[in-house]
């Protein structure tokens, strides 16, 4: 039978150290957990801004899968979208935002702290 | 083909800002621009006027550089922008390395005045000076990009220096001028190759909507 809550689960097996518990789990934020939202959020922490067409290049993902996640970031105020021109062609620019930076930062602590 | 990596595994942010930095200095437009502008330093030591040219070169080649990246490469791997703290890196390397080609300089008239050097003794050891600046720009690629393929330029400099200082040319001054002359055409050929390889590996993309 399975454990009826985590709190068991560690009471029982004492001599595997510590194990992770609801609490520290609860910190990571799970909307950036999803692998492509995550992937778009660092290769944007890590540069200023980057367009679409070096984002699906760089993560080897297709239109819709960048498009929707995006627009996800977007909506939650994590990351700016912004349309523009480059001689006559248009382009669409994805920012991160002050609070996506910050919201990144906690997660990647939430994560080492879980994983400690 | 390689299946794609979406696990949750992240990226370190410096190894991101290295991709970016390669993915700018791939085309090979450095190299033909460092090609072009070494031409011109050898017809400089033949006519001081080119240097004008040469002034005039280095104040278009941003624009000129921007009009060939909109009209060739933005549409194939995308426009990015390296984080602010990279590029101070960047711009803090080059600034050392003019510091440490000024100081050779000034070295180098120093021996000149105290030595008593000819010009023409003078000239037969400026394809070192040369050399050095292409060693910095060798090693600035191989830094901030993480690849050491960039250090190939560096050691074919060193060769052609040394092969063009020994090699017993009628005058100072053509061991300079023959040497910048064959560094510029080297350049070129290697930023044509890869601007080749460039356009023939990354097809254009169109954007889609978002």
């Amino acid at each position: 039978m399975a454990p009826k809550s985590q709190k068991d689960l560690v009471d029982k097996s004492p001599d595997k150290g510590p194990s992770p518990t609801p609490s520290s789990f609860s910190e990571v934020d799970t909307f950036l957990h999803e692998p492509i939202r995550l992937q778009i959020m660092a290769q944007l922490y890590a540069l200023n801004q980057a367009d679409m067409i070096f984002l699906r290049n760089a993560l080897d993902i297709t239109w819709g899968n960048l498009s929707f996640h995006s627009n996800k970031l977007e909506e939650k105020g994590y990351i700016a979208i912004k349309k523009q021109f480059l001689g006559k062609k248009p382009y669409t620019l994805l920012k991160i935002t002050p609070e996506g930076r910050v919201q990144f930062e906690a997660y990647k602590k939430a994560m080492t702290t879980f994983l400690k | 083909m390689k299946a794609p990596d979406h696990s949750t595994e992240v990226p370190e942010s410096l190894q991101i800002q290295k991709m970016a930095f390669l993915s700018g200095i791939k085309d090979g437009l450095i190299e033909i621009s460092i090609g072009i502008m070494m031409f011109i330093v050898g017809l400089t030591f033949l006519n001081i006027f080119f240097i004008i040219l040469l002034a005039i070169l280095r104040i278009l080649w941003k624009k000129i550089r921007q009009k060939i990246k909109i009209a060739w490469i933005y549409q194939r791997i995308g426009v990015v922008e390296l984080n602010f703290d990279y590029k101070k890196q960047l711009k803090r390397y080059s600034l050392y390395f003019a510091l440490v080609q000024s100081a050779a300089l000034i070295l180098l008239f120093v021996i000149v005045y105290f030595i008593n050097w000819k010009i023409d003794t003078l000239l037969t050891y400026v394809p070192i000076i040369i050399c050095a600046g292409l060693i910095g720009e060798a090693l600035y690629f191989c830094m901030f990009s993480g690849k050491r393929n960039y250090a190939w330029v560096g050691i074919i400099s060193i060769a052609l220096a040394i092969s063009f200082i020994l090699y017993p040319f009628p005058s100072g001054l053509d061991h300079t001028v023959y040497y910048a002359w064959t560094e510029a055409l080297f350049m070129i050929c290697v930023g044509m190759i890869k601007f080749r390889r460039f356009l023939r590996k990354n097809p254009i993309i169109q954007e889609m909507s978002v």
